[in-house]
C-alpha cells in the first residue's frame, strides 16, 4: 500500500495564559483524511497539574505532563479526529481547567486508515533537560507496513526552538511561543518507511530545555475490494470444452448452457466414431 | 441460443440466492481467502445481506469491514450464512486483474483493514 500523505500543516499559538487551546485546522479538508494535532501546554500560572479535554468529536489519543519549576507543569497531548470534511478552515477549541500557553502542530494525512486505530503512539518519555531530546524507540506490534513515522515533542519553559530533525527525517516543524519563563514550543518531523519498527534518532534544539516527546506511526489505508458478480451461465465453446465439463461435473454445478454449434458439432463427433466403430466390427 | 430469462425471474433467483446469506441467525460474511482457502479477512454482511433486486442485479447493504485481517494473499471470496453455510464463491484479484471482486491489493498483512465498498450479484441472463 502506498505511504499515508501529509496533505496540510498548520501551526498554531497562544502566549496569553487562559482555559482555550485553539487548534486551526488546514483551509482544506477532505472527510476521511485523519487529523492530527500535537499540542505542548505550558502553565506557569495556576499551581498544580492541569487537565485537558479534547473538543467534541476529538479524542485523546495520547497524553503526559511533567512538572518543571515549582509549581509549573508541561503537557503534551496528540489529538486526533477522522475528518467528516466539515472542519476546513475552521479553529478547533479544547479546553483545560487551568490556564496554560501552547503550541500547535495539526497535519492533515490522507491515504491513512478510516478509524483512528491506524495512528499508533508510544508512550510519552521526558526528557529532564537536554539539547537533543530523543524520541523512543516504538513498535506498533502489527508487523512491517508503509508507515509515515511522525516524532514530536514539546519544550519548555523558554520557548525554545527546534533546529534540526533526527537524521534522516525531513520537514522539520517548529514553532514557539512565549519567551525565558515563559515560553513552549513544539516540534515534528517525519519519514516514509517500510518497517515493523522504528527508533529516531534525536531532535535538536536551540539549547536544553525539559521535552516530553513521543514517536508517532500512522498506518496506511487498508484494502478496498469491489465486486460485481454475475452468475455464470457456463458456455461451452467446443466438444473439447464439453468433454472436459462433462468429465468434471461443471455442466451441473454451472447449469451450463450448450451453444448449438457445440451440440451439432459433439452430434457429427459421436455419429462419426459410431460408423468407423461399425464398419470396424463389419 | 443461449437460454435467457426475463427480469421477473432474474429477480426471483437473485433474491433466492443472497437471501441465503440471512438464513442464520446472525449476518453472513464474506470471507476472503488464500488460493489454499485459508481465511486471510472476514467483512460482515448486514442483517439482510442485499436489498431486492432489479433487473436481475441485486446490491449489498452496507458491510462491516475487518478491521484486523488474519493476513495472507487473496485469490478468492466465499459469501457464507452465520452458520457458515457457503452461498457462493468467486474470484478475486487485483485491480484490473478480471476478477469478480477487485482489491487494491491482495497481498493483505495481519491487523491491516478490509474494506469491500460496493457488491453486486447479479442472476444469469
Amino acid at each position: 500500500m502506498p505511504f499515508p500523505v501529509v496533505e496540510d500543516f498548520v501551526a498554531s499559538s497562544d502566549g496569553t495564559p487562559d482555559t482555550t487551546v485553539a487548534a486551526t485546522m488546514p483551509t482544506t479538508v477532505n472527510s476521511g483524511d485523519m487529523l492530527i494535532s500535537i499540542i505542548g501546554m505550558y502553565d506557569i500560572d495556576d499551581p498544580g497539574l492541569f487537565n485537558f479535554t479534547p473538543a467534541s468529536g476529538w479524542t485523546n489519543k495520547r497524553g503526559g505532563a511533567t512538572s518543571g519549576a515549582p509549581g509549573t507543569w508541561g503537557g503534551l497531548v496528540i489529538a486526533a479526529k477522522i475528518a467528516d470534511g466539515t472542519e476546513g478552515g475552521t479553529t478547533v477549541n479544547h479546553s483545560t481547567d487551568d490556564a496554560v500557553r501552547d503550541a500547535i502542530h495539526t497535519y492533515r494525512i490522507s491515504g491513512a486508515r478510516s478509524t483512528l486505530d491506524g495512528l499508533h503512539i508510544s508512550t510519552i518519555t521526558v526528557d529532564t533537560g537536554s539539547a537533543n531530546p530523543n524520541p523512543p524507540s516504538y513498535n506498533p506490534g502489527i508487523g512491517a507496513d508503509d508507515f509515515l513515522w511522525l516524532p514530536c515533542g514539546m519544550a519548555f519553559d523558554d520557548g525554545q526552538a527546534w533546529t534540526a530533525a533526527p537524521a534522516n527525517y525531513t520537514d522539520l516543524k517548529s514553532t514557539a511561543v512565549g519567551g525565558e519563563n515563559s515560553g513552549v514550543s513544539v516540534g515534528s518531523a517525519r519519514r516514509e518507511l517500510n518497517t515493523a519498527s522504528e527508533d529516531p534518532g534525536a531532535f535538536t534544539l536551540e539549547s536544553a530545555e525539559r521535552c516530553l516527546i513521543v514517536t508517532m506511526a500512522i498506518q496506511p489505508a487498508g484494502k478496498v475490494a469491489t465486486g460485481v458478480l454475475v452468475a455464470g451461465a457456463a458456455q461451452v465453446s467446443g466438444i473439447a470444452d464439453l468433454g472436459n465439463k462433462l468429465a468434471t461435473g461443471a455442466l451441473q454445478a454451472d447449469a451450463a448452457v450448450v451453444s448449438g454449434e457445440a451440440l451439432t458439432e459433439f452430434t457429427h463427433g459421436f455419429f462419426r466414431l459410431f460408423w468407423r466403430r461399425r464398419r470396424r466390427s463389419d | 441460443m443461449a437460454v435467457t430469462h426475463p427480469t421477473s425471474v432474474r429477480n426471483t433467483v437473485a433474491n433466492t440466492v443472497v437471501d441465503l446469506i440471512d438464513a442464520g441467525a446472525g449476518a453472513g460474511t464474506l470471507e476472503y481467502q488464500t488460493s489454499g482457502d485459508v481465511e486471510v479477512a472476514t467483512c460482515t454482511f448486514s442483517a439482510t445481506a442485499f436489498g431486492n433486486a432489479a433487473s436481475g442485479i441485486a446490491t449489498a447493504a452496507a458491510i462491516t469491514p475487518d478491521s484486523s485481517a488474519t493476513g495472507g494473499t487473496i485469490a478468492k471470496a466465499r459469501a457464507k450464512d452465520s452458520n457458515t453455510n457457503e452461498v457462493f464463491a468467486c474470484s478475486v484479484t487485483a485491480i484490473g486483474g478480471g476478477g469478480d471482486i477487485e482489491i487494491t491489493d491482495v497481498s493483505v498483512n495481519a491487523a491491516d483493514s478490509v474494506d469491500t465498498t460496493s457488491l453486486t450479484y447479479e442472476a444469469m441472463p
